[in-house]
């Protein structure tokens, strides 16, 4: 039987960046399983030498198409090209904006199977390849095949995998591909105004040791910003749950979780957070995890190592001391 | 008259609020109404909404028409059912094809939160054959030809003027409708809402529902595995001083 064909789609242009890596290196580990090739499918402007940089998480190929812009119609038709040409068993890509929009424009027009923000892939022999992603329900994962469906496409959630480099040298084929269609993008609309967004938030919540979640036990503002206060005081990352940040309590990029980010700091210390599975997945590589609620049975102390029954308004008070 | 689409999904109201029951209009879609419904005092637009769902809709839908929509499309059949996004965009095509192919916009909420994938609206723009834009913020005006609008990322903002047909997937969200009247409300009750089956539609069983989805859910697991944790207990000063000492490590 050929080799099963396993693509990353890379998105970040000029260069391969961390979150390609990551999911490279879970290809890597696919194939080996499922007895299959992983082909980097490169779209942008990198040199060889960039592009060889593929093989150290695995890859067996790149296919790479120059191309002077980033926009997803152009993207698509490349892909599309590619895919029409050489085909593919599954495609990976990262959970960017930019990637999901590809990602969604590709499989409604081959009609394929798209999981979103895998968390985990894996492939066994009965099912092919299964996706993990939260599911509807707060307590468990739902794991997704595709069926009637010529290819499994997923987007995946940053952090979800680690970056491995490989210890064997590999040999890498460099496929330059030569796409005839148009490059140019749709200009179906004209800017009237665009105005840079100053970061209001540069913290670097990838990196961060020690990070503070709020969750809808902190019912008040003062508790808030008692959080907020020792969270500088310690040096801590304060970030959220979903129902923390649809409150407009926090910004959408300090939501941690299946539908925000996941991290992996060494303290994590929940504040008046349930526990729904959906949350717990973005924290669960955390070393060491403290939970302050006053709810003895919350969920959230299953995985706690240090459980805390409290009114978090209470605790807050004294732990402002 | 410009004719602007917009999908409504109804999603469990308590992921809102904790002790709420039955569904409610998803908040991304709240926004899109709310916004139209302002829009449409100014500018002549005819709003449409689009709703894939079962009875448990019928009171989201009453909400939509009491606050902006001229005229609703539910389609409702139970062969629609767990539908994942490949099949709920032909459906969604195939009612917008078929009963409003005019349409100068259609307006999506960025993603719905009991699902959270929020691929349906560049899904459905390929099948349309529309311009799609993402990250929309706001919606500013609607012109003869083209629509005014805000896209934002975390880099940028821009103010963008784009022509007719297209698709915007709408990323602000409210959670409570503001603008909703009693006395609208009480005449959207007492209208008659179009319920339209896949075969009124047109549409084969294997293209919509589950039979039409691409992908499946075989089962759940618990990934997160329980730990042995401590219990501090004492006094609320001993607890904290617990934890500051840990901090301090
Ligand atoms: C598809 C999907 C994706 C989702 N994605 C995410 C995601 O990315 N991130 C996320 O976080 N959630 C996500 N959710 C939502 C998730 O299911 C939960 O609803 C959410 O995490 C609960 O947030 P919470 O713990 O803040 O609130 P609640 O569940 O309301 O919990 C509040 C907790 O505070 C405690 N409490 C109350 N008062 C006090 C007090 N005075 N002192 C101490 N404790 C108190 C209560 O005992 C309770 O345990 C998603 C849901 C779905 C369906």
């Amino acid at each position: 039987m050929d080799k099963r064909k396993i693509w990353v789609v890379c998105d970040a242009f000029d260069h391969v960046d961390s979150f390609t890596g990551q999911l490279i290196s879970k290809a890597y580990q696919l194939s080996k399983e499922s007895n299959g090739s992983v082909q980097a499918v490169f779209i942008g402007n990198a040199s060889d030498d960039e592009l060889k940089r593929c093989a150290l998480y695995g890859a067996d190929e790149v296919v790479y198409q120059q191309c002077e812009t980033k926009d997803e119609k152009v993207w698509l038709d490349i892909l599309s090209d590619i895919y029409s040409s050489i085909g593919a068993d599954i495609i990976m890509f990262t959970n960017t904006d930019f990637s999901k929009t590809l990602s969604s424009l590709f499989a409604s027009r081959f009609e394929v199977g798209l999981t979103a923000d895998c968390i985990d892939i894996c492939f066994e022999e009965e099912n092919g390849f299964v996706f993990e992603r939260a599911a509807m329900s707060d307590s468990v994962q739902a794991r997704i095949i595709c069926i009637n469906s010529q290819c499994c496409t997923c987007t995946v959630k940053k952090n979800a995998f680690v970056e491995t480099e490989i210890n064997a040298q590999k040999e890498l084929n460099i496929r330059k591909w030569e796409y005839t269609g148009s490059f140019i993008a749709d200009p179906a609309y004209e800017i009237i105004n665009s105005v840079k967004r100053v970061c209001e938030n540069n913290t670097d919540l990838d990196n961060a040791k020690i990070v503070f979640g709020v969750g809808r036990g902190v019912k008040d503002g003062e508790t808030f910003d008692m959080i907020c206060q020792a969270g500088k005081k310690y040096n801590a990352v304060v970030v959220g749950t979903k129902c923390v940040v649809d409150d407009g309590l926090l910004p959408k990029k300090l939501q941690v979780g299946q539908s925000g980010c996941s991290i992996a700091p060494d303290l994590y210390i929940a504040f008046g957070i349930s526990g729904a599975n959906q949350h717990l997945v973005g924290i669960r590589n955390s070393r060491q995890i403290i939970a302050v609620n006053n709810n003895e049975n919350a969920p959230i102390f299953n995985i706690a190592d240090v459980k805390i029954v409290a009114d978090v308004k209470e605790f807050m008070k004294e732990f402002a001391e | 008259m410009i004719k602007i689409v917009v999908c409504l999904k109804m999603v469990p109201g308590k992921l809102i609020n904790a002790e709420a029951g039955g569904l409610i209009i998803n908040p991304y879609d709240l926004f899109v109404l709310e916004k139209l419904a302002e829009l449409k005092k100014s500018s002549d637009i005819s709003v449409i909404g689009i709703c894939m769902g079962g009875e448990s809709a019928r009171d989201g839908l009453i909400r939509s028409k009491a606050l902006v929509c001229d005229d609703i499309y539910w389609l409702n059949d139970i062969k629609f059912a767990q539908a994942d996004t490949i099949a709920t965009t032909k459906t969604l095509t195939a009612a917008i094809k078929k009963y409003i192919p005019d349409a100068d916009a259609v307006i999506c909420g960025g993603h719905a939160i009991d699902g959270e994938t929020g691929q349906v609206p560049a899904e459905l723009s390929e099948k349309l054959g529309i311009t799609y834009f993402s990250s929309v913020a706001d919606i500013e005006s609607f012109g003869n030809d083209s629509a005014v609008i805000v896209r934002r990322d975390e880099r940028q903002e821009m103010t963008v003027r784009c022509r007719y047909p297209f698709l915007l997937s709408v990323d602000s969200f409210l959670t409570y409708a503001s603008n909703l009247n009693v006395i609208a409300l009480k005449r959207a009750q007492k209208w008659e809402y179009k319920i339209i089956s896949a075969e009124e539609l047109g549409i084969a069983s294997t293209d919509c529902g589950a039979s039409g989805s691409k992908t499946k859910v075989i089962n759940s697991v618990n990934i997160i595995y329980k730990k042995e944790s401590i219990e501090i207990g004492g006094s609320i000063k001993e607890k904290a001083d617990h934890v500051k000492k840990l901090l301090q490590q």
